[in-house]
């Protein structure tokens, strides 16, 4: 179904959306104008480059359910490929209306305010195990949350008095996070993970929930991860209590866990 | 084409059960969809059904592939967990009852009971424990049976502790290869098939083991004038410092002594069983776990394991579609994990509920009609 687009505003009451919002509760992407849907895709195909190659890119583009799409540059790239970027349009409109995002149910406090709240909940700091797990050896993101440092100027959790920090580094077995996290009496577990489409990510993510659980410790701490493709969504699927996405801040995450770790004791 | 015979909904009715936790051996294979028709079946015969998830299920979107997803779909009457955050848009044929204490990024676990049929998001506790003690009030609230979807490949709520029976949803997502996909299968079933020890008074004091949180030994006391006969045989538990394996593999085995079992109360990885089975060699040996969703073994031990806890297990079903969209054939696939399942000596009845494909090799009183 193709949805009717507005011009601007025209569809804009149904969506609830606030009142001197001239934005319509469909949206497409802007490209010179409101609403045109234009967009811009680049992709390789393994075809060599030449006239077929460009008919298969404008179906490929057609197939992402863009409608007059335009090759704008194809590139050889070896015998067999192509690369290209190309344009069309999008005609399906995003509803804002039916779209439920989570709202992370906790502020954002500043780093005196997290080493206080973690004070007054634990009367120490909270011992916080982090690791890149299985396979993966990306330890950007997890130095960055973790690390002193931190990330854009914004200091990282070794830089907080409410945390005590131990960073396992990148391939950790699952089993030696667990008994690491037993070891130290964690309070917190972050895990650093670039998932894809290969099931073998999320099964490896899904083992360290199941080891915990078996282990008996799933109550005891507060279950965190992070990585590209993580949303709180895909977390909660996991089994995981929340999950930190791109330009994730080291202070949203000791927000988080400051707030989460007090709830906890309240309960 | 709908088939005589008994059908899923048959075989859950007729365990007797109270509470069913639908798990899943991959992303993609159908819990939802087993689910719903258990739902649907169920409530048909004038049950009054609890619904709950083990993680997230029901939303409309896949939040890892961005594929469209199958909504949970709870009958009038139904009582529903879920969290606050995600009744936006759903929440209002659902009137709510109690507010539970837990609470996560989707805000507060709500309980609820459908005033109309509505399809909703379902976003469980984040542990075992909790949902466990859910599925009680659900039970304790009224609901005729408790049905729980399990989340991505989690067996957590398939622990017996949790649930009182499972059924397993795999399909062509867990392996595109269907004499692998049967395989795997395979042994998968025969390790959620664990038994307790056949040994009574091993059994007995294995469940005593697993109570004191610490991993224990079994040792043998024999009758010294006769030493073959098992009767004349006492066991003994023996009780070490510490709560888990993991780590300490050799440590742990380093003191088993003559023992008959080691009796593990956490999670008892493929390591630790490497090394019992190398310990095993020279000498009767067990390994016994709490229950089977704690034993972490990813192929056929070569040890000999047990459960203090066993599950049941009441069927299969299968997807032939994967999350690519390539299918086999409904009747093959079905045909193949039956097969498989006989051959490791667990037969378990196998249902495509979308096609209505079955098979029930091996399977005593589920002659086709």
């Amino acid at each position: 179904m193709e949805t009717v687009m507005g011009n601007g505003n025209g569809q804009a009451t149904s969506g609830g959306r606030a009142a001197n919002a001239p934005h319509s509760d469909l949206v497409l992407p802007y490209g010179d104008q409101r609403n045109d849907g234009v967009v811009q895709v680049s992709f390789t195909l393994p075809v060599a480059a030449g006239p077929l190659a460009e008919e298969a890119a404008r179906q490929t583009m057609k197939l992402m359910g863009l409608e007059d799409p335009q090759v704008a540059e194809a590139t050889a790239i070896g015998e067999e490929f192509t690369f290209f970027v190309g344009y069309g349009k999008l005609t399906r409109a995003v509803e804002l209306s039916k779209l439920r995002v989570a709202a992370p149910m906790w502020e954002e406090l500043d780093q005196a305010a997290v080493n206080q709240l973690v004070q007054d909940t634990l009367g120490r700091p909270m011992v916080v195990v982090g690791a890149a797990t299985g396979s993966d050896a990306h330890t950007v993101g997890l130095d960055a949350i973790l690390n002193y440092k931190g990330f854009a100027g914004n200091r990282g959790l070794e830089a907080y008095s409410a945390f005590k920090v131990v960073n396992m580094g990148s391939q950790v077995p699952n089993e030696e996070l667990v008994a690491k996290a037993r070891e130290l009496g964690a309070d917190a577990i972050l895990v650093s993970q670039v998932v894809t489409e290969r099931n073998v990510h999320l099964a490896n993510l899904t083992n360290l929930v199941e080891l915990l659980e078996a282990e008996g410790l799933r109550d005891q701490v507060v279950l965190v991860v992070g990585g590209p493709r993580i949303t709180h969504a895909l977390a909660i699927e996991l089994g995981y209590d929340a999950g930190f996405g791109p330009s994730t801040r080291p202070q949203d995450v000791a927000s988080y866990l400051a707030q989460e770790v007090s709830r906890r004791m309240l309960n | 084409m709908r088939e005589t015979g008994k059908q899923l909904v048959d075989v859950v009715t007729g365990s007797g059960v109270r509470s069913v936790a639908i798990v899943g051996t991959a992303k993609n294979v159908g819990k939802t969809v087993a689910m719903n028709y258990l739902v649907s079946e169920l409530s048909a015969q004038g049950l009054t059904l609890g619904l709950v998830s083990s993680g997230r299920d029901g939303e409309a979107i896949d939040a890892f592939t961005g594929q469209p997803k199958p909504s949970v779909t709870a009958p009038q009457g139904a009582w529903v967990v879920t969290a606050e955050g995600v009744l936006r848009g759903s929440g209002s044929g659902l009137e709510i009852a109690d507010v539970l204490g837990t609470q996560g990024v989707f805000g507060r676990l709500v309980l609820g009971r459908a005033a109309e049929e509505v399809a909703l998001e379902l976003v469980g506790p984040r542990s075992a424990r909790e949902l466990s003690a859910i599925v009680s009030k659900l039970l304790e609230l009224g609901a005729d049976m408790v049905l729980v979807d399990g989340a991505l490949d989690r067996m957590a709520a398939a622990s017996p502790k949790v649930t009182d029976a499972v059924i397993l949803a795999t399909g062509a997502s867990l392996d595109m290869d269907l004499e692998a996909a049967a395989q795997e299968m395979g042994f998968l079933v025969w390790l959620l098939s664990r038994p307790e020890h056949p040994v009574d008074a091993v059994a007995a004091l294995a469940r005593e083991a697993v109570e004191s949180d610490k991993v224990c030994f079994i040792d043998a006391c024999k009758d010294t004038e006769q030493r073959d006969t098992q009767q004349h045989t006492t066991y003994v538990l023996r009780i070490t410092d510490h709560p888990t394996v993991l780590g300490i593999e050799d440590l742990i085995l380093e003191q088993a002594g003559d023992a008959a079992a080691v009796v593990v109360p956490g999670a008892v990885s493929q390591a630790f069983l490497d090394k019992a089975r190398a310990w095993a060699k020279r000498r009767e040996f067990a390994v016994i776990a709490g229950d089977a969703v704690s034993i972490f073994a990813t192929k056929r031990p070569g040890v000999d394991l047990y459960v203090t806890q066993p599950l049941k297990l009441l069927a299969v079903t299968v997807n032939p579609v994967n999350w690519l969209g390539m299918s086999h054939d409904p009747r093959e696939m079905v045909g193949a994990i039956g097969a498989s399942l006989m051959d490791v000596g667990h037969p378990l009845p196998v249902f495509d509920v979308v096609s209505g494909e079955k098979s029930t090799e091996g399977v005593g009183g589920m002659a086709m009609g």
